[in-house]
């Protein structure tokens, strides 16, 4: 049937742990997308990467069922993984909390491609390198 | 989540962001507590063709990240504005920027979708319920519980409706369609109105596994499990002819498809083709002509237009 779609918005949310509360509630509530079935297929979707921010697209068509594609992780999240932190700086311009190796960014930059809306690779680099600084990780 | 310990109440915080800075942003909110965030949302109503693509999204998106109750606002904010002269640093003057900060309560999101759904009568006959709402039946009434989820077809839709009001009328003939396909079955709920109707064997198939796990959920639903099976195989893999062969698509792939589908009906079988624009419906007729059916009726519902055509011997 022709998929009519009447919505599309994109999430953040944390790997296995979506519930109907926001930004899940309010973004998909209002375009009568049944949060549940959303919770449940996200979570069984993401267990493996549980703990982890994932971005999520989601489609809601014109008799309200939806779709929905999972992303790569933020840049921030891969950053903080290869530079082995469990998060970033709270005031990264005053403190910074670690360094990555420029290697491990055009790594990142790499992966992030699919995602991330650049031009060419080395677009991707700049922006994942912003991103690493940005968040107090000073790119060596 | 308990059910006792659910909040109830939240903070929003909104800013703008270009989307190289997005995962910058993502992982400020997130690093001062953030639950999660809603960006580039897009809403395109009513109007378009299904086969339009979604336009880009814009290069400066809005971005709400929502936080617990007990979030000092102000103290977030001032940490963000802080923040923001670092982000020029890195990616270079942007327009980032704080836009609102809110309180917001709970009002039944989590329920709210079961409002677009009621008990509704398609044809004649045939009426569609939620599996939450009780509905008393009228004599001859048949009812159908199907549930709006990830998989397409609730029976609300034209392109459905038509399809169903063709069913009955076929199944009030004799003799009526006894083996049914459906293509694309989606919910199931054409396969399942069969079987409810009366057919003996009906398959759905659908190439989204997801779909074939609502169907077969939703056969049981209505008690024609024994009856009704779906399958996640393709068209060629099915062998055999079919009395009655439902094909709610679109006019693209039904032309595409129109020698195999047509293979699929038995010599003097029905075929029900839906999900066409009012404006395709002639091409789908012509090229289904051509390959040995003829057109016994058409319907139309607002931009949709659907077939019901004969295969000739």
């Amino acid at each position: 049937m022709a998929k009519k779609i009447i919505a599309q918005i994109k999430l953040q949310i944390i790997a296995g742990k979506a519930n109907p509360s926001p930004p899940v509630g309010p973004a998909l509530g209002q375009h009568g997308v049944n949060i549940m079935e959303f919770c449940k297929s996200f979570n069984a979707k993401t267990a493996s990467q549980e703990g982890m921010v994932i971005p999520v697209v989601i489609t809601v068509f014109a008799d309200r069922s939806f779709t929905f594609i999972t992303k790569t992780p933020p840049a921030s999240v891969l950053l903080l993984k290869a530079a082995g932190l469990e998060k970033g700086s709270k005031t990264p311009k005053r403190e910074k909390c670690g360094t990555i190796p420029r290697g491990k960014v055009e790594e990142i930059a790499k992966l992030k491609m699919v995602d991330l809306d650049v031009k060419d690779l080395a677009a991707a680099i700049k922006t994942v390198e912003g991103t690493a600084r940005s968040m107090g990780l000073d790119v060596v | 989540m308990m059910e006792g310990s659910r909040m109830t109440r939240w903070k929003s915080f909104t800013v703008e962001v270009r989307r190289e800075a997005i995962d910058a942003v993502t992982q400020f909110l997130m690093a001062h507590g953030s639950l999660g965030m809603a960006y580039d949302e897009q809403l395109l109503g009513a109007s378009g063709d299904p086969a339009d693509p979604i336009p880009p999204p814009p290069d400066v998106t809005r971005l709400t990240a929502y936080f617990p109750w007990d979030t000092d606002l102000w103290a977030l904010k001032r940490s963000f504005l802080d923040f923001l002269p670092l982000l020029a640093e890195t990616f270079g003057p942007g327009p980032e920027s704080f836009q609102s900060a809110a309180e917001i309560t709970d009002t039944g999101w989590a329920e709210k979708w079961k409002e677009h759904f009621r008990a509704r009568k398609i044809g004649r006959r045939l009426v569609i319920k939620p599996s939450w709402e009780k509905y008393s039946p009228a004599e001859n009434d048949l009812v159908l519980t199907v549930d709006p989820g990830q998989a397409f077809g609730t029976g609300t839709h034209e392109t459905t409706r038509m399809c169903l009001r063709f069913m009955e009328t076929l199944f009030d003939r004799r003799p009526f369609p006894r083996t049914v396909l459906d293509i694309g079955t989606g919910t199931g709920i054409l396969g399942i109105a069969a079987a409810r109707l009366g057919a003996e064997r009906v398959l759905g198939i659908d190439t989204d596994p997801v779909a074939v796990e609502v169907a077969g959920k939703n056969a049981g639903l209505n008690g024609v499990s024994g009856v009704f099976r779906s399958e996640g195989t393709t068209l060629s893999a099915i062998g055999g002819e079919f009395d009655l062969v439902l094909a709610n698509l679109i006019a693209e792939i039904l032309v595409d498809l129109a020698a195999q589908i047509l293979a699929l009906c038995a010599p003097e079988g029905r075929l029900v083709l839906s999900g066409i624009l009012k404006e395709k419906s002639g091409w789908v007729v012509e090229e289904y002509v051509k390959h040995g059916a003829s057109l016994a009726e058409e319907a139309t519902d607002g931009q949709w237009a659907a077939l019901l055509l004969r295969r000739r011997n």
